[in-house]
């Protein structure tokens, strides 16, 4: 049949100060540990939030430390599901150029990374933006696969 | 956050950021490196033995200090790397972009500048 298991389900929300991102970061670590992560998989979840929580603050909310971040994790099948959602300026992904990290360091541009280090963490990630609803950020990662 | 003389090398000066490497940390480590520029600082050491992550804004920081010392003819040289903070720079491709030494002194001897007269005395500190 066609219908994913959700087996556990964890919420976090937080105000868009950057202060909040070593909580977000203790957050993740203690979803990680109750979904018996292994120590890549609890790394490569952490960096990825932690780069697409500091995205929305610094470029959806430009700054501003009262928006909201609303962030779940899910352990949905044999995947790790994370949706990251804020009422932010829309975010267009396509409109930041990834680094080509085979050029040397002095052509490099200096956008990117972020969402480079992302991409590479994890098996998908994807945006979604709604006049009403504002971004949602969802990205993927099946267990027991660690790519770094 | 703490910047301080190579113990070992003329001309050379050590930058120690604590904690988490996050975007919030980023301004600090900007402002670091600025205040060592504004003093004429070519060669920069960071130590990174007391960070426990670093993400893209404080990697960000590291490559444009890098390149705009390398203009004047210095260089950003780093030591001491937790695995946790080798992981990133090896998942980013930095790791050839930058010297990445063992030691405190490994990373200053790197930039071929003169030893001090009381030269390497101690094993030289990744704290």
């Amino acid at each position: 049949m066609g219908f994913a298991t959700v087996t556990s389900e964890f919420k976090l929300s937080v105000s868009s100060d950057m202060k909040n991102l070593a909580v977000i970061a203790d957050f993740v670590a203690a979803v990680a540990e109750k979904l018996g992560l292994d120590d890549d998989e609890t790394f490569a979840l952490q960096m990825a939030v932690d780069e697409a929580c500091s995205n929305v603050m610094e470029h959806a909310y430009r700054g501003r430390t009262d928006g909201k971040l609303s962030l779940r994790v899910e352990a949905v099948d044999d995947e790790v599901v994370i949706t990251l959602h804020d009422q932010g300026e829309p975010f267009d992904p396509h409109s930041v150029p990834r680094p080509d990290i085979s050029a040397p360091l002095q052509e490099r541009h200096n956008g990117g990374l972020g969402l480079y280090l992302m991409e590479k963490l994890m098996d998908s990630v994807e945006w979604e933006f709604d006049p009403e609803q504002g971004n949602t950020l969802t990205m993927r990662k099946r267990r027991g696969k660690s790519t770094v | 956050m703490e910047s301080r003389p190579s113990e070992h090398y003329a001309d050379v000066m050590v930058l120690v950021p604590k904690g988490r490497l996050d975007a919030s940390a980023a301004p600090e480590l900007e402002d670091a490196f600025n205040a060592l520029e504004a003093h004429d600082v070519k060669r920069v050491v960071v130590d990174l033995s007391q960070s426990k992550y670093i993400s893209s804004s404080c990697l960000r920081v590291l490559i444009v200090s890098a390149r705009r010392l390398r203009e004047r003819g210095g260089d950003v040289k780093l030591c001491c790397m937790p695995d946790a903070v080798a992981k990133v720079f090896e998942i980013a491709g930095l790791g050839a972009f930058f010297d990445i030494m063992a030691t405190e002194e490994g990373a200053a001897q790197a930039f071929g500048m003169p030893q001090n007269d009381a030269g390497p005395s101690s094993a030289p500190g990744c704290h």
